[in-house]
């Protein structure tokens, strides 16, 4: 039970003693705010997990020593009965109820673990040297497998963590992307977040699945890797503004939000850099057929996707369709312009039209002009910077004010580097933002003030 | 319902174990069994943990040793797909030792082969991997298969013992020592007439052949060192150089030429650099270029690194030779070596 809740319940107690309310009354306000569903228990969670992790790696390095003592078929035989033991002590704990259902986890992750671990095991035994990622991808499928049958979170991360691995050696040890990995891993697993409606897991998956993003545009190209990550980001955003609206996992908004923006304003901040302007827009495509194809799958897939994700967007504020009981679904006439302001920040329309602009800076022949395409980034980084701090000063938000004042202090750090180089210019750029971060500080004040009275009248 | 489900998922995991070991163990009590001599490696590259890394001739293989769509030249071997499948031919000879014929992409309709992939290659030469470069040891077992540290001692390569499926998978089944070891003393002076007094330049070579089984073994020792060829490695040498005699058929043997060898008994072959026969020619593009060959006393300071081969004359030429029963057949390669060293 949450702190609050619980003030309320103490509180309540008192009110009903001195007289203020009655004994229905109280019962009523309290049944307005009820306790939220148990958490998750953490802490036999984490602890199992690791102790199951820990005695795996155990079992790993003890049949690693590789004793030559113990007969080839000894060392199969304890690879199989531990496994089958594990798995058989895990479902019937798993299945003994509520109260040993984490044991059960606990014992058939270390069941994984040891399966796992038993691929290499038999690889070591029979010399085996085959193609190494492999033995991630099914290690990764046996997991998800069981993550689905039970269906268990820490299986899921246990598949998430080593299908990540297998997407990424594939690229960064083989420079053979797979780009069925990223489905899978946001398909297979991401669908597991959804139906166990676990955050926690969805967290995972999205790292999992930037990382191994990552790693096959790298693979492929490095010019691509900024310019789709930050339509990735685009993306990401389009999607937590329709599941907070649509409630689709609702839970899961924030999450991506977090690795939207991480995703949009890391690629736009490097680009705002000549250096990196320079190979987005140098980058040309392969001569390889089978490569150039997928390239472009990446390029403009991405664009489409974003394309898509916003036009869905725009459809949804258009037509107010939301979840149903939301006093915000109808944002149609004048006077839903402001409720759609409040909802939806206008300044989010940066993002579609940023991803545009890549992708048309991307198609024209500007090597001559990097610092003219910085120019574009930087002023789409200032031009967020900006809405941001407006909006934050002008109702008195301190996210929006502070995440505006750090990125405008993030982009006049860059360009102290790059494009200041004169001591007197310098001075008079710090000038003038040092002047506007007192000015936003005097503007974010009086707007609290403002607004204090106005929260508070009934 | 649910307990099916779960039931299911972890008799998949155990299916994918069994399949995972029993095709290996199918091969290991059904496949034939060869050895494939191992590449003597350098010692830096070597023990790595607890698995000893071998090298074979095959794991890199020229143009010339190509077949089918392989032998292109037109497709250079840097633009094929990554881990693409390829079959070594073999022929199997005596003691079930197995040598390397030629590689294609296309699976052979009949005869020894070996699976294997390709790994990351260059222009004409192709890297490939047989699943059977890592030999798992217990921890700590794997010094005493490690080549020797000391340069001048005798090298004495492993043949590993292959189980061989009918369609070319290779599993690993332990090892033996070869009959013959190789060693190799370098005879160096100091560079005259320069700034650079402490730079040694090689001027010849002593090739020790050993042997180091139970039984006697027979060598053929070819007048002039013509039992050796020079090997230039091509990634550590600063020029593109190659040999002049690279790729010719060796001469004839003659009776006189065999020389049989009690258990430890060595035999020396000299080599004089200062003799034509060791001259170096550069390479452009896998071609000889027009530049006049050079001894190898005749490179100053060149970043060449080399090594020498004994090869054995081929089973046809030997079987008129007195003792060719005891004729050791095969290639043995000495550790590689700089031209140029530092005097300390």
């Amino acid at each position: 039970m949450s702190d609050r809740i619980q003030w309320l319940w103490r509180e309540s107690k008192r009110w009903v003693a001195r007289g203020l309310i009655s004994e229905d009354q109280a019962g009523q306000i309290r049944g307005l705010y009820p306790a939220p569903k148990a958490a998750l228990p953490w802490g036999t969670i984490i602890f199992a997990g690791f102790g199951a992790v820990t005695a795996g790696l155990g079992i790993i390095l003890l049949l690693a020593y590789n004793w030559q003592a113990i007969p080839r078929g000894g060392k199969l035989a304890i690879v199989f009965a531990g496994l089958m033991m594990l798995h058989g002590v895990g479902i019937w704990l798993f299945q003994r109820g509520e109260r040993w259902r984490q044991a059960g986890e606990a014992v058939c992750l270390l069941g994984s673990m040891l399966f796992g671990s038993g691929i290499w095991l038999i690889a070591q035994i029979y010399n085996i040297q085959e193609h190494y990622p492999n033995g991630f991808l099914i290690w990764g499928l046996g997991a998800l497998l069981l993550a689905w049958a039970m269906p268990s979170l820490v299986q899921g991360l246990l598949a998430v963590t080593v299908l990540g691995i297998w997407g990424c050696s594939e690229s960064w040890a083989f420079e053979a992307p797979v780009d069925g990995g990223l489905l899978l891993i946001l398909a297979g697993v991401g669908l597991l977040a959804w139906r166990l409606r676990s955050p926690f897991l969805f967290f995972f998956v999205l790292a999992a699945f930037v990382i191994t993003l990552c790693a096959n545009v790298s693979v492929l190209h490095g010019f691509l890797l900024l310019r789709v990550l930050l339509q990735f980001g685009t993306v990401f955003l389009a999607v937590a503004l329709l599941s907070e609206r649509h409630g689709w996992f609702a839970e899961a908004a924030g999450i991506w939000k977090f690795y939207g923006w991480w995703c949009f304003l890391l690629p736009v901040y490097l680009l705002s850099f000549p250096f990196f302007a320079e190979r987005d827009i140098a980058g040309d495509l392969s001569d390889e057929a089978g490569l150039r194809l997928r390239q472009l799958v990446y390029g403009w897939g991405a664009f489409i996707l974003s394309m898509l994700a916003w036009g869905w967007v725009e459809w949804s504020l258009r037509t107010g369709s939301a979840r149903r009981g939301d006093d915000t679904s109808d944002l149609s006439g004048a006077g839903g312009a402001r409720v759609r302001q409040a909802v939806f920040p206008f300044e989010n329309w940066l993002l579609p039209l940023t991803a545009l602009l890549s992708q048309v800076l991307s198609l024209a022949r500007l090597s001559n002009y990097r610092w003219e395409v910085a120019a574009v980034y930087n002023l789409i980084f200032l031009a967020l910077a900006a809405a941001w701090i407006g909006r934050g000063c002008r109702e008195g938000l301190l996210r929006p004010t502070l995440l505006g004042s750090l990125l405008l202090v993030a982009l006049v750090a860059a360009r102290y580097f790059d494009l200041f180089e004169n001591l007197a210019v310098r001075g008079v750029v710090f000038l003038v933002v040092g002047g506007l971060l007192i000015g936003e500080g005097i503007a974010f004040r009086r707007a609290r003030q403002r607004l204090q009275p106005a929260k508070a009248t009934p | 319902m649910k307990t099916k489900w779960i039931i299911g998922a972890v008799a998949l995991q155990v299916l994918a174990l069994a399949y995972l070991g029993g095709e290996r163990e199918w091969v290991l009590r059904t496949g034939r069994t060869i050895y494939l001599r191992t590449i003597p490696v350098d010692p830096r590259d070597v023990m790595r943990g607890d698995y000893v890394r071998v090298a074979y001739e095959m794991s890199s293989v020229s143009r010339a040793q190509c077949r089918g769509r392989l032998a292109d030249r037109n497709q250079a071997f840097w633009a094929l797909p990554p881990d693409t499948r390829v079959y070594a031919r073999l022929r199997v000879g005596e003691d079930e030792v197995a040598e390397f014929e030629s590689l294609s992409a296309e699976r052979p309709a009949e005869g020894v082969f070996l699976r294997g992939r390709t790994e990351r290659s260059w222009s004409q030469q192709l890297d490939v991997r047989y699943g059977l470069e890592a030999l798992f040891v217990q921890q700590g077992q794997g010094r005493p298969l490690e080549p020797s540290w000391e340069p001048e001692a005798v090298q004495v390569p492993l043949e590993m013992k292959v189980a061989l499926s009918p369609d070319g998978i290779g599993v690993l089944n332990g090892y033996r020592r070869s009959a013959l070891g190789i060693g190799l003393r370098l005879e160096k002076e100091a560079d005259t007439g320069s700034s650079a007094e402490r730079q040694l330049r090689t001027i010849g070579a002593t090739v020790e052949l050993k042997n180091v089984s139970s039984n006697a073994v027979a060598i053929v020792d070819l007048p002039g060192g013509r039992s050796l060829d020079l090997m230039v490695d091509p990634w550590r040498s600063a020029e593109n150089w190659r040999w002049v005699h690279e790729a010719e058929t060796p001469m004839t043997p003659a009776p006189d030429h065999v020389v049989v060898l009690k258990p430890g008994d060595s035999h020396l072959i000299k080599v004089d650099f200062q003799d034509a026969w060791w001259s170096v020619v550069k390479k452009e593009q896998g071609t000889a270029s027009q530049a006049r060959p050079m001894k190898l006393t005749e490179l100053t300071r060149e970043g060449l690194e080399f090594c020498l081969e004994y090869r054995s004359p081929e089973r046809a030429a030997c079987a008129r030779l007195p003792r060719s029963e005891l004729i050791w057949h095969g290639r043995l390669r000495t550790r590689t070596v700089r031209l140029w060293s530092i005097n300390d």
